[in-house]
């Protein structure tokens, strides 16, 4: 094993922090680095509490009252005890790291566990599709009717493509278990970092446990999408940025670790990629303020330059498309909040669905309650950080990422903000998690033993995490069960799943389809049709089922996407979509409006001369409107 | 942030033995997983014994051996090198295969990361053995050290665990698999070859339980074929092809699906427009 000394990184002899507390803690510590602890009494906890997860999902499938509180349950007995042993005093840098890496592979089992043999979220079936592409044809780049800047952003696909060819898993397994490996490497890289920034075992595993309750660790950043392997591997770069900054790496030899792992990031997901040239950026400018050694400047210039020709080469290849298709997001979100600040726009509800569902009280005081106990914490962390290491760039970065996670909460407010707020918090909630890792120093000092400190420490714990989920993502969407109009993975069910299978069985592959936003995903993925959209083909073709009647206009759109069927989902009468739009943004208003779409306009295609009802399953109906375009 | 460079001081004979054994039997698990998962086009379980480790962790453990030189690496930090290069990778083979003639799937993906694999295990054991004229040493490159405070208590709780999170997963995908609800039947019709004016009618029971059919075709509400009496287990399918009989009419050939159970209403209904001149 390595020695004490050994496991105390980049420890700075210059600075107040080598006298501080949480130095001659890590000291103490270390004589035990070896040792396991409680880790796997805890690990048979954690493992505990997936098993109650999955009883929820099962009661939740069969709409029993009480799964979700039998759920938050199950989340709090795998989250709590290892976050909080991880961060306790007595635990060995070995089990602290060990029990955050079990947190890392539990939690992201939860999103598995409700739907363990299929890809069900919108952004999965996307990526699948993307996937079957590259498995077809062999090569990158196919087009993607689903999401066409996916295409040029293969790096998911190509490692799940390279598991599927060497073990022969099902796609679905495969999909699974790169994710799985991501999230394994983001908290390890994670931690590893946050131990070379924070300058203790202790507070990097505080900050990591913290991190890990950011809303998107348990359902967002766990899908089979191109976010959650790259955050794992913009996590190894932070963690090269910081062993080069600190001279503790191989100066040629980590710069050539460094640069396929940049180059794999560029290419597996933009905002990522972004995101770490920018912190790698401004770490760099405030290591030059703060006059650091130039030996140390260096190495963080160089791997900087290293993820910048990355991102560079990259973007020769996908620049304009994903201006685009970033752009689209930021100048919505830009816009909404804009309007907020000047009165000309109402503030969105927070916790109510685009149809009305509203989060149930307790639950929204916990994602309140949750935000609320991160911005109060914060400043004892950011004192703690001053005190001891305001020396060092990367405390600076983490700081001003903390601020602006507190920004992000206002867009919370904004109609198109939300979803922007939600898509930033990973990022920025790495700021959270390193400012606020140093106050534990002061909760929950080494010497001092008590049972009041470590309740504190759970309630506090306990409110973030959950309440993180609860933002995260909507409770509805939380548990399996049974259909609901436009929610993501509750939309999916064998209903969809059997007419999209059948198209491809039946009709052959790539027709041009028009769909609602689920059965579109799903005939893309499970069909391997070709749904058209505006959004990826300028053609808008929502104006087909949302009209009371079909004209001249509507046919024209027909010609003009060269649509040959069109799905109706008579289900889509019963309901307004939990996520807003039946089929795609800027989609017409029902009438009347807020109210579903009436039945009559979903069945005006079986009055209509030269339609063919194909298919049917009772709520899926099939057209062929090939005889209209004759 | 602190400079914190450190050699390893020289190894004894047997750690350098061992960890040159190590680099071979590295290798040789190599070979194996290849001529396992290329050659030989093994079974899933066996595939994925060696493909998991072959894609997801031995490509960047070797090559962290060999660029990581003899800075000193603890467990975590060569984990988090050895998972972050071999992900990266795995995304690169593809983009390196794509402009080949090879293009990727099958085994391309596989050969090309273990041949990757074994280049920098056999550059680390040439440097290795001529840094220390035929005696290796373990620095990041060498072996990893089995850990010291594992106990068999530990493998115990390790093993309940597993068997915990697997019980869940196993609970879950048998509890998601379950049918609810008041299933579906799903029925058809389309045009499988115009020319010859054959379509292709079928049923398929997605019910809860089995169900028994009468099917009716007509063309221009003119009957032309019924079928009673077709029960179908769930999930089971029935389907047929026939040409249809030249329509005089608008040409609408319909197919009417009735339940034995409410045996004159209409359960599911297709139908195929095919204008004045079917066939």
């Amino acid at each position: 094993m390595l020695t004490g000394r050994h496991l105390q990184p980049a420890l700075p002899a210059r600075t107040p922090a080598h006298q501080g507390t949480g130095t001659r803690a890590d000291a103490q510590t270390t004589e035990k680095a070896a040792e396991w602890g409680l880790f796997f009494p805890l690990l048979v906890v954690g493992a505990a509490g997936v098993l109650l997860v999955a009883l929820a999902d099962d009661l939740a499938r069969d709409s029993v009252p009480g799964a979700q509180l039998l759920f938050f349950a199950g989340l709090l007995v795998t989250y709590v005890p290892l976050a909080l042993r991880a961060l306790a005093p007595g635990a060995s840098r070995q089990e602290r790291i060990a029990l955050l890496a079990a947190l890392a592979v539990l939690l992201s089992l939860v999103k598995v566990l409700m739907q363990p043999a299929a890809l069900t979220y919108y952004d999965e079936l996307m990526h699948w599709r993307s996937l079957i592409e590259l498995e077809r044809s062999g090569h990158l780049f196919g087009p993607n009717p689903l999401l066409g800047i996916s295409a040029y952003y293969p790096g998911l696909e190509s490692a799940t493509a390279a598991l599927i060819g060497a073990t022969g898993l099902p796609a679905v397994v495969a999909a699974q278990l790169v994710v799985r490996t991501a999230k394994l490497l983001m908290v390890l890289a994670l931690y590893l970092f946050l131990e070379q920034a924070t300058g203790t075992s202790r507070r990097a595993a505080a900050g990591t446990a913290v991190y890990i309750a950011n809303p998107g660790f348990v359902f967002f950043d766990s899908q089979f999408a191109y976010e959650s392997m790259a955050l794992g591997l913009a996590a190894a770069v932070l963690f090269l940025a910081a062993r080069r900054s600190s001279s503790t790496a191989p100066r040629v030899g980590s710069l050539l670790i460094a640069a396929p792992v940049a180059l794999a990031l560029a290419l597996t997901h933009h905002v990522t990629a972004l995101a770490l040239l920018a912190f790698l950026s401004v770490w760099l400018i405030a290591s030059a303020l703060l006059g650091r050694s130039g030996r140390d400047n260096r190495g963080l210039l160089a791997l900087t330059l290293v993820v910048l020709v990355a991102d560079v080469l990259w973007f020769a290849v996908a620049g304009r498309r994903t201006l685009d298709y970033l752009s689209g997001d930021l100048l919505q979100a830009a816009q909404d909040a804009a309007d907020l600040l000047q009165y000309r726009s109402a503030s969105r509800h927070l916790f109510q669905a685009s149809n009305g569902l509203t989060t149930p009280l307790a639950w929204q005081l916990l994602g309140l309650g949750s935000a609320v106990l991160v911005v109060l914490t914060l400043p004892l962390g950011a004192i703690a950080a001053w005190k001891q290491r305001r020396r060092h760039a990367a405390i600076w970065v983490l700081a001003l990422a903390a601020l602006a996670y507190v920004g992000s909460l206002g867009l919370h407010l904004a109609p198109g903000g939300a979803g922007f707020a939600a898509r930033t918090s990973p990022f920025v909630f790495l700021g959270v998690a390193g400012v606020i890792a140093f106050s534990i120093d002061r909760v929950w000092p080494e010497r001092a033993r008590g049972r009041a400190r470590s309740v504190l420490l759970a309630t506090w714990l306990s409110v973030v995490f959950l309440g993180g989920v609860i933002v995260g993502w909507q409770p509805s969407q939380q548990l399996p069960g049974p259909y609901l109009v436009g929610a993501d993975g509750r939309s999916v069910d064998p209903v969809g799943v059997s007419a999209a299978t059948w198209t491809g069985d039946h009709l052959g592959n790539r027709n041009r389809f028009v769909a609602d936003v689920t059965n579109r995903n799903l005939l893309g993925s499970y069909g391997y049709q070709d749904p058209v959209t505006y959004f990826n083909d300028g053609v808008a073709t929502a104006p087909l089922e949302l009209s009371p009647t079909f004209s001249d206009g509507e046919l024209a759109l027909l010609r003009q996407g060269q649509v040959r069927y069109i799905l109706v989902d008579r289900r889509l009468g019963t309901a307004r979509p939990l996520i807003g739009v039946y089929f795609e943004d800027g989609e017409p208003a029902t009438q009347p409006a807020g109210r579903p779409i009436p039945p009559s306009w979903l069945d005006k295609f079986d009055s209509l001369p030269g339609a063919s009802r194909i298919y049917d399953n009772g709520d899926i109906r099939i057209y062929d409107l090939g005889g209209l375009l004759r | 942030m602190s400079v914190n460079i450190r050699t390893v001081p020289p190894g004894t004979s047997s750690s350098a033995r061992h960890a040159t054994w190590w680099w071979l039997a590295l290798g040789a698990f190599v070979e194996v997983a290849l001529a396992v998962i290329v050659l030989a086009d093994g079974s899933v379980p066996l595939r994925t014994l060696f493909g998991l480790p072959l894609i997801l962790v031995i490509p960047g453990y070797a090559l962290t051996a060999l660029l990581w030189g003899r800075h000193q690496l603890g467990a975590p930090e060569r984990a988090v090198l050895s998972i972050g290069i071999s992900l990266a990778l795995a995304a690169l083979s593809a983009l390196l295969l794509d402009w080949t003639p090879l293009g990727i799937g099958g085994g391309q993906q596989t050969l090309l990361l273990g041949l990757v694999a074994l280049v920098a295990i056999v550059a680390v054991l040439l440097r290795d053995l001529r840094a220390r004229g035929g005696r290796t040493e373990p620095g990041a490159g060498g072996a990893p050290r089995p850990f010291a405070s594992f106990k068999w208590r530990h493998a115990l709780l390790f093993g309940v665990a597993v068997a915990i999170v697997a019980s869940a997963v196993a609970y879950s995908a048998h509890s998601a698999l379950r049918p609810r609800g008041t299933g579906f039947t799903q029925s058809w019709i389309h045009m499988q070859d115009a020319k010859a004016g054959v379509v292709d009618i079928g049923l398929e029971n997605d019910e809860l339980q089995a169900e028994t059919y009468r099917l009716q075709l007509t063309v221009d509400k003119r009957p032309v074929n019924e079928w009673r009496d077709v029960r179908l287990e769930p999930g089971q399918q029935w389907s047929t092809k026939l040409s249809l009989p030249q329509s005089r009419g608008q040409g609408v050939t319909e197919l009417v699906v009735y339940r034995s159970d409410h045996p004159t209403t209409v359960y599911r209904k297709v139908q195929l427009s095919t204008g004045a001149n079917t066939a």
